[in-house]
């Protein structure tokens, strides 16, 4: 993937945690707002807001860390190790969500 | 490509000097976010093996997690704020058109608009900032 390509995912995540994640904090923190967890839309925008946080997270990590250790090689590792770990906390978040709302 | 060009490393966060304002906000946003991805990972590990299992809503764990909680809704107003003028610099929003390099030179890209959005998220910071203490001290008891 290009950088631009993935600068491009960085900002368009950043731009759906903006909605999702105030959906999460409102939906979960202000009283009155409790219906919102009540419907279809929330669980389904909670995984949006999951795989969303997590690109943008790990992506920022490695632009950090590329900027740190610069170089092809350990540019790549960077990218693979920070995949797999995105990976294992999206499997592990889905998970959780399911269990939280499945059953409904 | 080698690590000569990158001498400084996490020291040169520190290198304000010198540099504009937006050299400040750079850090700020990257210290931000390796702040927010510390919270984001524990809290999925916490939320889905401790609260999903019985259902329960999460709360932060104590006066500490609640203080944790506090410093975080401040940089992740920061953060969000900051980006939001990121995304808007990237693609030429906001840093004007360029300009024949005439004497007293101003860079379009450091002033005008853009700058005005530097001051624009200290100035919304400041203000929420402001309104979250309030809130933080009713969420700490104090």
């Amino acid at each position: 993937m290009k950088e631009s390509t993935k600068m491009l995912l960085h900002y368009i995540t950043g731009f759906l945690i903006l909605i999702t994640g105030a959906t999460h904090l409102i939906a979960n923190n202000l009283v009155g707002f409790n219906w919102i967890k009540d419907t279809l839309w929330y669980p389904m925008s909670q995984g949006v807001f999951l795989a969303a946080v997590l690109y943008h997270a790990m992506n920022g990590l490695r632009v950090i860390l590329v900027e740190l250790f610069p170089g092809s090689s350990s540019g790549k590792i960077i990218s693979i190790i920070l995949t797999v770990v995105g990976i294992i906390f999206f499997v592990f978040g889905l998970y959780f969500l399911l269990v939280i709302f499945g059953g409904r | 490509m080698n690590r000569r060009e990158n001498k400084l490393g996490i020291l040169g966060w520190l290198k304000l000097r010198g540099y504009s304002i937006e050299k400040l906000m750079y850090v700020a946003q990257r210290i931000s976010g390796v702040g927010i991805i510390i919270f984001l990972l524990t809290h999925i590990l916490n939320v889905g093996l401790v609260y999903a299992p019985t259902k329960e809503l999460w709360e932060p764990p104590g006066i500490i997690g609640k203080a944790v909680l506090v410093i975080l809704g401040i940089i992740v107003v920061f953060h969000t704020f900051n980006g939001v003028r990121l995304i808007l610099a990237e693609y030429g929003f906001i840093v004007g058109k360029p300009r024949r390099a005439v004497y007293p030179y101003k860079m379009t890209s450091l002033s005008g608009r853009q700058r005005l959005a530097v001051y624009l998220v200290l100035a919304v910071f400041i203000i929420i900032f402001y309104f979250w203490i309030m809130v933080a001290f009713n969420l700490l008891g104090w």
